[in-house]
């Protein structure tokens, strides 16, 4: 049915997806070519997404002093290595997973409860309490930026993972993408287990967390992406130390240096940075889809 | 063992009062039904013996022992859902282990992992997986231990329900609408089914339904309830024969009972459409309403008899065994139902003017306060 009937507006249609698409992955496929490319080929704008792959001169190896023929180097392994070299590119990874994975286990184990309380349990000024819960959902993050940074400067916790953590540890969207998820829940079900003898907080881990699988993992995506991701936040509470940078903010090491931004290495970081996210959303993909569609159960 | 008594038990949501003072005594061992229409607080009676809602006043007692303040796990009590209320992502065997896991085992020997250190967890498993084994085996389900819920049908997952319920060994099981999502054919088996279970069991069953029918083929006693009363309390016997209002006549019955109006005259005697009934009573007078069941409407003509109502067929509806005639009397745009056999049935077309006649002794009247008038002979 579907082309026959209406040809022209399916086309119409694909077109607009296709622009929507191109517009997405445009940045992407700049972000990989120029990772991949030399530093003359990415100012002139040549040499297709790979680039020719001629050796090219390490302007920094011959200004410290070698002979220009050590100094030749392919430009995809020069941009890679000195992603890796000149930053601590694996340290600044794995601040991102502890400082991404503690904000999600803590942002999990405060929705839930939370969330069970909104749309299960009956007291007084419950839907008092969900409307504040919606309010806070139209904070911007930066408009609290500043008090926040003073509240923890004060008790002296700027430059600690905990500074990276506490401020994310309640998630108002997850609880309310809970709480949507767990109205769908039957009130039998949650009959049937304190029948069987579960107390509030078992039923929460034991009978709710197992059925709101999908939903959570589409919270663990949204919350995963957005604190991976995050430039604004560390950038203000990570001043000094180094060794606590999460991956965005290495990217800083190759900004604006007085040798001029290095655009190769950059980018080459910015690819091993977003890798990870996207291995992960194609695996997680088809239950993400289900959470967020909200499929609930019967 | 032990019996439940409810006494004044009162509750509302809001402004809007669900129960307004029940009181029931319930044997031990007996089959109890609680029907009535939706809405009529059946559910929430259920609720309040199971300990999952709060009464605002009044008491249940479960063997002497009052439980207001006891919680629902503590009351030796299992219940059945109507949506069954599985856990989805446990297996059928881990979902019947459940209520037990939870009532025999401390918190640390169902600790995960740290719990396998304790000796004591080792025979605890083992007797449990033997009360589930047997248990499976009496409802044969036995072979869908390893399954998961979504992978069973309503008729299965009903069963694993009532397992989930009987490893306990409770002192009563509560039913909300057990059988409602099942389909017709099923539907009636495990009528026959769960009375059977209730049997062998000798456990109290209280049972909600909105459904008559059910309530009729299945319980010892069961208790009409309405707009938040018990109308009527009997064996399923009584309330059919004899029902002491008129919204439990018409609520008990397929079809339902015709309601005509009649009048008391002066002397006393009954009738109905201008046509007496063979029946007085000397206190009341005046407009009351006379309940007849469709089977005890006689179609006729009958005899020469000349107190009959002219009766006009608007539809035929066939069962088989018996066909219902469905018309006005008199002209009245009334619904009358009235029960024939097949032979009868098959000489009257629709549209045909016949007549009909009450059998006297099975006619009932009603006050208009829903009252049941006692009527005598003649």
């Amino acid at each position: 049915m579907m082309g026959q009937t209406a040809p022209m507006r399916e086309a119409a249609k694909h077109a607009i997806l296709i622009l929507g698409a191109l517009i997405v992955i445009i940045p992407f496929y700049v972000m990989v070519s120029y990772s991949l490319k030399s530093p003359r080929e990415i100012e002139s704008n040549t040499g297709g997404f790979f680039g020719a792959q001629a050796p090219m001169v390490d302007e920094y190896c011959v200004k410290v002093g070698n002979p220009k023929e050590d100094c030749l180097e392919t430009p995809v392994i020069f941009n890679y290595s000195q992603a890796i070299k000149k930053a601590p590119l694996f340290r600044y990874l794995l601040n991102g997973v502890i400082v991404t994975a503690s904000i999600f286990l803590l942002q999990v184990l405060i929705a839930l409860p939370c969330a069970y309380a909104l749309s299960k349990l009956r007291f007084w000024g419950r839907e008092f309490v969900f409307s504040l819960v919606m309010f806070c959902l139209l904070i911007p993050v930066h408009a609290i930026a500043l008090p926040i940074y003073i509240m923890l400067a004060k008790i002296g916790l700027t430059n600690t993972y905990a500074s990276l953590v506490i401020p994310w540890t309640i998630s108002v969207f997850g609880i309310f993408l809970m709480r949507q998820f767990f109205m769908t829940v039957p009130d039998d079900l949650i009959d049937a287990a304190r029948m069987d003898g579960m107390s509030e907080f078992s039923i929460v881990w034991k009978v709710m967390l197992p059925t709101a699988i999908p939903a959570l993992l589409a919270f663990a995506i949204f919350s995963v992406v957005a604190h991976w991701n995050d430039y604004f936040w560390p950038r203000i509470v990570i001043t000094g130390d180094r060794d606590l940078y999460t991956p965005p903010l290495g990217l800083r090491e190759f900004q604006g240096d007085a040798d001029g931004s290095m655009w190769g290495p950059m980018m080459a970081t910015a690819t091993i940075i977003v890798t990870p996210l996207l291995v992960v959303f194609m695996l997680a993909q088809r239950r993400f889809i289900e959470g967020i569609t909200l499929t609930g159960m019967k | 063992m032990a019996d439940i008594k409810l006494s004044d038990i009162q509750k509302s949501y809001g402004d809007i009062p669900v129960l307004k003072g029940v009181d029931l005594q319930i044997a031990d061992g007996e089959f109890l039904t609680l029907v009535g229409p939706s809405g009529c607080g059946k559910s929430t009676l259920l609720r309040i013996i199971a300990g999952l809602e709060a009464l605002d006043q009044g008491e249940v007692l479960i063997g002497g022992r009052s439980m207001n303040d006891v919680r629902a796990s503590q009351r030796d009590l299992a219940m059945v859902f109507q949506s069954y209320a599985l856990y989805p992502h446990l297996s059928v065997q881990q979902n019947m282990e459940t209520p037990l896991r939870l009532r025999d085992m401390s918190f640390w020997e169902r600790f995960p992992v740290l719990g396998h250190l304790f000796p004591s967890r080792r025979l605890k498993t083992v007797s449990i997986q033997e009360i589930v084994n047997e248990t499976a085996t009496t409802l044969k389900i036995d072979h869908l231990l390893e399954r998961k819920p979504g992978q069973l049908s309503g008729g299965q997952r009903q069963r694993v329900a009532l397992g989930r319920a009987m490893v306990r060994k409770p002192v009563a099981f509560l039913m909300d609408e057990p059988l409602s999502n099942l389909d017709a054919a099923l539907r009636v088996h495990m009528r026959a089914e769960l009375a059977e279970l209730h049997r062998s069991l000798k456990t109290t069953f209280i049972y909600v339904t909105h459904d008559q029918a059910e309530a009729l083929t299945m319980s010892d006693r069961m208790a009409v309830m309405m707009e938040g009363n018990v109308l009527q309390f009997g064996t399923p016997d009584d309330i059919y024969k004899d029902p002491r209002d008129k919204r439990v006549a018409a609520f008990v019955g397929s079809p339902k009972m015709n309601f005509l109006p009649g009048e008391i005259d002066v002397q006393g005697r009954v009738s109905a459409y201008g046509i007496p009934i063979h029946k007085s009573n000397h206190t009341e007078k005046g407009p009351i309403e006379i309940g007849v069941r469709p089977e005890h409407l006689e179609v006729g003509p009958v005899g020469r008899n000349a107190n009959q109502w002219p009766f006009t067929v608007t539809h035929k509806e066939n069962l088989g065994s018996d066909f219902f005639l469905h018309g006005h009397i008199n002209g009245s745009d009334q619904r009358i139902v009235a029960r024939a056999t097949p032979e009868k049935a098959q000489q009257i077309s629709i549209g045909a003017e016949i007549k009909v006649q009450a059998n006297p002794a099975m006619t009932m009247a009603f006050a208009a306060d829903n009252r049941r008038i006692e009527l005598v002979e003649g």
